[in-house]
């Protein structure tokens, strides 16, 4: 279904999804990087079904994630980073204070 | 959706109201048609919050009627085959002005007096409770009875139950005319064909006015615009209903002692709803703009920023999507559930931001109405002729919209 349009980039970082460690081109969203190793569903509803990457490109809310420990964060949009930890979402998020980005 | 040409009542509207009345006439044995210009939940009933609640009527006669309307919801989350998301977990109002304190603990006092749960939480309290309210707050009065559901399974349910008490449900079909004879209703036109009747409800929300217009009965209905914000999904950041002690003086136009001239201009006071979904609902504003819902981003921004001055972490959370709804606005606030001059002719409107907690009283009210029985509470004073133009002012055979 995905095809990679341009070629591997030199550069290379290291993720984490559900703590296991990708390597993956810089530069790429978190929501393409996990593609290959998320059977499809990156996150599942209040009601428990299961939900994945819809639109990439920010509309459908349907890849938010856990990345760096905050919730409700939208996959498609975000970029990697070395030493990135993403996880799936599942149900509701916590609401924590801590990791919220603004003070 | 079947259809039929005869009917021992018809009720026009698909809303909370609409479709509780023809839930209650049906439970009740008439042959009962609801008809339904859209879906159910089409009007006001998709725009609205679903909090059910006695908070923010005084104490007295109106304060009782709210508080038995709340009750019947306990029972009908039994029988509704929906399940409308019901739950009776408390709302609290939010004092953040040391001059409204006194008005609050009389408001309190009288509650209680009228055996309403209520609790009264301190500063202390509060932050034991609440752990993310904002510094500035200063107490809660808690409504511990008070409940919220969810509005379009609530009107999906009573019409559920409606067709399976043998109601006939119309959705997709507009009423065009309505036909009266000597003085008596006799027939209801729509764009599906002719429905004969004795019986019409008028529960139109803030179109009822256009339906009474086809008969010459004049119903002061203005539609009173309002907003609601809806945040991502989050869970632990609020822990039940809340609203601010001004929403009642908003509510009733009075000014407010610490709103800003903007405030006051779009009638905003915080509310706030954590939905069953993970989202939370947050409003309100209140003024007349007409037909017009759309949304409009300075009455969002004044009800982001009034709702963060609660709740300063809402600041961390996204809004997803907002939408603007009409209440059905009587001059004196209060619904018109009441006969009408023309034989057979009622009408169940004027609910204000209270018509889904009021749905199910409003129900069983007119189904008394129309079976002839004394209602079982004293409603006077929510009778048409309370505002002295209920006279029809001409009395045509058949008039078509
Ligand atoms: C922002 C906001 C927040 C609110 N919060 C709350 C709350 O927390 N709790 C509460 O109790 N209330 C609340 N309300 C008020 C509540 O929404 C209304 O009082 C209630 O929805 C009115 O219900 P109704 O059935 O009378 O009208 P509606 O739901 O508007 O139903 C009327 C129906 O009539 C149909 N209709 C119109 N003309 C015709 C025709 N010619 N033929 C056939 N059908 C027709 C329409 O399609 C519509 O579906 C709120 C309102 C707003 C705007
Ligand atoms: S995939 Fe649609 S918003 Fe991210």
């Amino acid at each position: 279904m995905f095809v990679k349009v341009t070629p591997s980039a030199a550069r290379q970082v290291t993720i984490y999804f559900e703590g296991q460690p990708l390597e993956v081109d810089e530069g790429i969203t978190v929501a393409a990087a996990v593609l290959g190793s998320s059977h499809g569903w990156t996150r599942t509803t209040h009601g428990g079904h299961k939900r994945g990457p819809y639109c990439h490109m920010g509309v459908c809310f349907e890849c938010l994630m856990t990345i760096n420990g905050v919730p409700n964060q939208q996959a498609c949009l975000i970029p990697v980073a070395e030493g990135m930890r993403v996880s799936r979402q599942t149900g509701v998020p916590n609401f924590d204070k801590e990791s919220c980005n603004h003070a | 959706m079947s259809s039929k040409d005869t009917a021992g009542a018809v009720v026009i509207g698909g809303g909370a109201v609409g479709t509780a009345v023809a839930c209650y006439l049906a439970m009740d044995g008439v042959d009962v048609t609801l008809v339904e210009h859209g879906e159910f939940a089409w009007g006001s009933s998709r725009r609205c919050d679903g909090h059910v609640v006695t908070y923010d009527t005084p104490p007295g006669a109106y304060s009782q009627f709210c508080k038995y309307g709340q009750d019947m919801f306990h029972a009908a989350e039994k029988f509704l085959p929906v399940d409308f998301e019901f739950s009776p977990e408390g709302l609290g109002l939010l004092v953040d002005d040391e001059r409204d304190l006194d008005a609050v603990c009389a408001n309190y006092e009288g509650k209680k007096n009228e055996g309403v749960d209520v609790t009264l939480w301190d500063r202390d309290d509060l932050r034991h409770h609440e752990p993310n309210i904002g510094d500035s707050i200063l107490a809660c009065l808690n409504f511990n009875g008070d409940c919220k559901l969810n509005p379009m399974r609530l009107c999906q349910g009573l019409a559920m139950h409606a067709e399976a008490n043998g109601a006939t449900l119309m959705t997709r079909t507009s009423v065009t005319g309505l036909r009266t004879d000597k003085g008596r209703i006799t027939t209801v036109e729509t764009d599906k064909g002719l429905i004969h009747t004795d019986n019409v409800i008028l529960a139109a929300g803030v179109w009822t006015p256009l339906l009474a217009d086809m008969v010459g009965l004049s119903v002061p209905v203005r539609p009173r615009q309002g907003h609601v914000l809806v945040t991502e999904r989050v869970r632990n950041l609020v822990g039940k209903n809340y609203a601010e002690y001004g929403y009642l003086l908003a509510k009733g136009g009075k000014t407010r002692s610490d709103a800003t001239p903007e405030m006051e201009h779009f009638g905003v006071a915080f509310v706030l709803e954590p939905s069953h979904a993970g989202t939370i609902l947050l409003g309100s504003s209140r003024r007349y703009v007409g037909m017009n819902i759309r949304p409009d981003p300075t009455v969002m921004r004044i009800i982001a920023q009034r709702a963060r001055h609660f709740y300063p972490a809402l600041a961390d959370t996204r809004v997803i999507r907002c939408y603007a709804g009409l209440r059905p606005c009587t001059p004196d606030a209060k619904p018109i559930i009441s006969p009408t001059p023309l034989q057979g002719l009622f009408v169940a409107t004027g609910h204000e931001g209270n018509g889904i907690g009021l749905s199910l009283i409003t129900g069983k009210l007119i189904s008394e109405m129309v079976r002839g029985q004394a209602p079982f509470m004293d409603i006077s004073y929510m009778a048409l002729d309370r505002f002295g133009t209920s006279s029809v002012t001409h009395s045509a055979g058949t008039t078509t919209a």
